[in-house]
């Protein structure tokens, strides 16, 4: 029972990265999955300075979901929450940038949304439990 | 060597074993019950035996493979080229987008430096068109009104230096169709093209094209890394391609070794060192002022073109023994960052030559002109009066040309502000107030953009056109759609009716007086053709009279523009014969003008000028008369 939070924290980070490369935006007939989407982004300048940096940093949330796999799979609940805590928070905001883009969205988004919110419960949960634990 | 086998670990629950009993015969007799204590059976070969992870040892070693994938990947799609792996690719992956109605994947297989100075633009361009009402509502990621396809595209690649290559496309077909229900035309729009007698009930339409036919060839060049077709260096190449088939041989240049860069050190000194440039006629010294990322193409080839440009140039200077001079040239910096604008706000230039001389001013508002031409026949500049329907002895006097024997010099001012109507107090066209209907009657100077590249400062010649052309939409209003519609509306109701001229209605009559002359109009007005025509009556009524009788309008806007000394009855005639028309068609009250008017053009032929100059006044009245 006490291993449930960390579960639910790894599948929505396993969600996450599924979801990255399911279609987030329509270009035309084509449809474009997340970091396809980021690169378009780049490529054309849509973003500068720090927020470019955010951007590119989307390339990492497959790392970022292993190593709370990684973590989980050691026992170490408060790295997996601090490492899904910004999975989490990647997720939602991608998502949400996307959305309100006004561009023609794929069900990436969408999905990106409810796999950040998952990741985000299990964050909780795990955080509640791991540090009432001593 | 023998393999040392590995040790079980011992199941951390196991509590340690006592010490081992003593040999001491005399020891105490509780060592004699020895717990039985788990032991393994000692494997005989271990090295056969199947490993068995734990589940918690699985998940560390999937964790640790997904790590090392997922770094990998992070690796690969942070430092990957911009760019298509090879010139075929890169002009595959533009016509897959093209296939897709992919606008953003088109843009993207363009080189960085082609790709900035297009986005921005095209992006405010279709913002602007919409807040305008030209457009619907659309996203550039999603171009609605057209089904393309592109099939089995065949290319044949041509390596024309480092990092060039020229891509033909040799077969395959594009093919499509229009979805009328999907053409983003604005509602607005409809409506002035309407009242203009336009159709905007479009039909479905397809079309199919064999590639192989097309000779297209597209030029693909390599930077940061990748492969991109490139608009500037296909277009380049054409114009030497086609040189060489007029037989005008040109190689290929040696790319990537033109032209030095060269900037300035301030924004300003861009522009101020471009117009040296133009006055010392340096074509060379002008490409290396522009923008070195934006013009690589022109960089590449100009030395291919430099030379002609000298020699025509230092020709037409010794021919004309022109003369240019730029005594004041003041200009203002606006924005920040790497892109600006330099606005100018206030110039002085002569250009001198032989048989003239020009001279123009401009404050930042106002501009003055002033020409003088010598010449054995004398141009009298032409004046558009459009100014009322009655006689006026004060209006401006007529364009003629009268052939002199003698050189005579003339002289011609101008004087216009921004802000001016289409039609200028003096009667003249002001080109404010022309350019009023794209935005530049605001009086906002132009600019010109500048850009910084490895710290210094070019000239940005694309983004000039476009952003003046983002600027001067920005400036306009949904009403002035109207104006232009009826420009529209006007060029082509006459141009579908052998017309010479259809600049203005205005033309003149002799008056009574024999020697001077007088302006007058037949019709006023400074609208559309069905307002200046038709004035008392709708758009939408003007409109159908000026399509039943566009020949008849053409007729009568022929006289336009004519010297004095050749207006005769068939002019007058041809006002008769439109209003006529207009009357048998769809307003009976035209026929007593159109009368009227038969009136002046038998006077006319009689040469009773103020008869014909009190019959016109009727017909005017008559004219006016009719009303909605």
């Amino acid at each position: 029972m006490a291993r449930v939070p960390i579960v639910v924290t790894v599948v929505g980070a396993l969600m996450v990265v599924a979801v990255a490369f399911m279609p987030w935006i329509q270009t035309g007939h084509r449809s474009r999955n997340s970091f396809e989407t980021i690169r378009t982004a780049d490529l054309l300048d849509l973003v500068n300075g720090a927020g470019r940096v955010a951007l590119r940093s989307w390339y990492l949330v497959p790392l970022l979901a292993a190593a709370v796999g990684l973590a989980a799979a050691l026992d170490r609940p408060r790295v997996v929450v601090v490492l899904g805590a910004v999975l989490a928070v990647a997720a939602l905001s991608a998502s949400l940038v996307v959305l309100r883009s006004g561009v023609h969205v794929g069900p990436g988004p969408y999905l990106g949304a409810v796999s950040g919110t998952v990741t985000g419960v299990g964050v909780v949960l795990t955080a509640r439990s791991s540090w009432r634990t001593p | 060597m023998t393999d040392v086998p590995d040790v079980p670990d011992l199941p951390a629950s196991v509590p340690a074993p006592p010490p081992p009993p003593s040999s001491d015969p005399s020891s105490p007799p509780w060592h004699a019950t020895l717990p039985d204590y788990p032991t393994d059976p000692v494997d005989p070969a271990p090295s056969e035996r199947p490993r068995r992870l734990s589940p918690r040892s699985a998940m560390v070693v999937v964790g640790a493979v997904a790590l090392l994938a997922a770094s990998s990947f992070a690796v690969w799609a942070l430092t990957r080229p911009d760019g298509a792996d090879s010139p075929e690719a890169a002009v595959r992956s533009m016509f897959s987008a093209i296939d897709h109605e992919d606008a953003l994947g088109v843009i993207e297989s363009l080189p960085p430096g082609e790709r900035k100075v297009l986005r921005d633009p095209l992006v405010d361009t279709n913002k602007e068109l919409h807040r305008l009402g030209v457009l619907k509502s659309f996203s550039l990621d999603n171009i609605p009104g057209a089904d393309l396809q592109v099939k089995d595209l065949k290319l044949a690649t041509t390596d024309l230096g480092d990092g060039v290559t020229a891509v033909e496309v040799t077969g395959g077909t594009i093919s499509g169709k229009s979805i009328p229900k999907d053409i983003p035309l604005g509602d607005p729009l409809k409506k002035i093209l309407e009242d203009n007698g336009d159709t905007v009930d479009f039909k479905e339409s397809t079309f199919s094209e064999d590639l192989s036919q097309s000779h297209l060839k597209l030029v693909t060049i390599k930077e940061d890394g990748g492969w991109h077709v490139s608009l500037a260096y296909s277009v380049a190449e054409a114009i030497r391609a086609n040189a060489a088939n007029d037989g005008d041989p040109a190689p290929v240049p040696n790319f990537g070794h033109g032209i030095t860069p060269v900037g300035a050190d301030t924004p300003d000194g861009a522009v101020h060192d471009l117009a040296d440039a133009a006055v010392a006629r340096d074509a060379a010294k002008a490409v290396a002022l522009t923008d070195p990322q934006e013009m690589r193409a022109l960089y590449d080839y100009a030395p291919l073109l430099l030379p002609k440009v000298a020699r025509s140039s230092q020709q037409a200077a010794q021919d004309n023994q022109s003369v240019i001079t730029v005594s004041k040239l003041d200009t203002t910096v606006e924005g920040d960052g790497p892109i600006r604008r330099v606005r100018i706000t206030g110039f002085d230039v002569s250009v001198k030559d032989t048989s003239s001389s020009t001279h123009v001013t401009f404050d930042g508002r106002c501009y003055d002109v002033t020409s003088t031409a010598t010449s054995t026949s004398t141009f009298v500049y032409a004046r558009s009066s459009i100014s009322g329907i009655t006689s006026d002895p004060s209006a401006p006097s007529t364009p003629r040309t009268m052939p002199q024997m003698t050189p005579k010099t003339e002289t011609h001012t101008e004087h216009h502000c921004a802000g001016d109507t289409a039609t200028a107090n003096d009667g003249s066209t002001s080109p404010f107030g022309t350019l009023g209907m794209f935005g530049s009657s605001a009086g906002e100077p132009f600019a010109i953009t500048v850009t910084q590249v490895d710290g210094r400062w070019y000239v940005s010649p694309v983004r000039t056109v476009l952003d003046s052309l983002v600027e001067g939409l920005r400036r306009l209003q949904p009403s002035d759609l109207e104006k232009w519609g009826s420009w529209f509306g006007r060029s082509s109701s006459v141009s579908n009716s052998n017309s010479k001229s259809f600049s203005s209605v205005g033309t003149v009559i002799p008056d009574s007086g024999g020697g001077s002359t007088t302006a007058t109009t037949i019709v006023g007005g400074t609208g559309s053709v069905g307002a200046e025509f038709f004035p008392g009556l709708s758009p939408a009524r003007q409109q159908v009279l000026v399509r039943e009788c566009a020949a008849k309008v053409g007729d009568a806007y022929s006289g336009e523009g004519l010297p004095l000394d050749s207006i005769d009855s068939s002019y007058y005639q041809a006002y008769a014969d439109l209003y006529r028309c207009a009357g048998q068609h769809s307003e009976p009250r035209y026929l007593p003008c159109a009368s009227t008017l038969d009136q002046v053009v038998a006077a006319s032929e009689k040469g009773l000028a103020t008869e014909v100059g009190t019959k016109l006044r009727s017909a005017q009245a008559c004219v006016a008369a009719v009303r909605d």
